[in-house]
């Protein structure tokens, strides 16, 4: 079956972000927040530079620890609607 | 962290910490019986240094890899952030896509079965063992050919 993330993923779609500049504010490093999230480092540096689409209980994990809603941490404005 | 699931994985760890002691028994056990036991197979001297080289080599390498893989789980065991640092790098979505992608539980039983095969039949038949040694580094270089090209790609 083809799911959007793994035809995103495969068609190199990148998702932009909030990541980085949320953790700077709240001067959290890499480490601390995928140790909160239950995700390696190297799996939220991927994330951070579009390399890597999290899932949707991954996404809702971050935007949990920083108090907002998934829209807020993650821009949806380049995904393709049908 | 779901208490299910950790106590799952402390459950799965604790079988692996058997299947390790196991598996360095059998690496000794294999060693015994094929430098002590095994009457050396006629053969050009050089050849067979060669050869016994590789066998020692291999089941070196296995007992090391099994006795630090059950060391590793042993002490994640005992220790707390040990213990969910392994738990958070074994289902890490990322690693768990590359390894899908790579298949590598099928690569690691090819690689235990190939290893055992070619130190066996180091034995009986040499171009056997060559075959086997040339298949045996050809799916570990393509290993970690591909986890290296995921990991660069994602």
């Amino acid at each position: 079956m083809d799911y959007p993330a793994k035809r995103a993923l495969r068609e190199g779609t990148r998702m932009k972000t909030r990541i980085a500049e949320l953790r700077k504010q709240q001067k959290i490093s890499q480490e601390q927040l995928a140790l909160k999230v239950g995700v390696t480092r190297q799996t939220i540096t991927s994330i951070e530079v579009e390399k890597y689409i999290a899932s949707l209980p991954l996404a809702y994990k971050i935007a949990h620890f920083f108090g907002l809603t998934i829209e807020e941490v993650f821009d949806f404005s380049e995904v393709e609607m049908f | 962290m779901a208490e299910k699931g950790m106590t799952a994985f402390k459950e799965s760890l604790r079988r692996r910490v058997w299947f390790c002691a196991a598996g360095c028994a059998g690496a000794v056990m294999l060693a015994v019986a094929l430098f002590a036991w095994v009457k050396p197979p006629d053969m050009d001297e050089h050849l067979r240094g060669f050869i016994q080289g590789m066998q020692a080599g291999m089941l070196s390498c296995a007992f090391a890899f099994f006795l630090l893989t059950g060391i590793r789980c042993r002490r994640a065991l005992m220790e707390a952030s040990r213990l969910k640092r392994i738990y958070i790098a074994e289902n890490d979505e990322r690693r768990r896509m590359i390894r899908d992608k790579i298949g590598s539980v099928s690569f690691l039983f090819m690689m235990i079965v190939l290893t055992v095969a070619t130190v066996i039949f180091g034995y009986y038949d040499k171009t056997v063992f060559f075959t086997l040694l040339g298949v045996t580094l050809f799916v570990s270089m393509t290993k970690v050919g591909m986890k290296l090209y995921y990991q660069g790609k994602y």
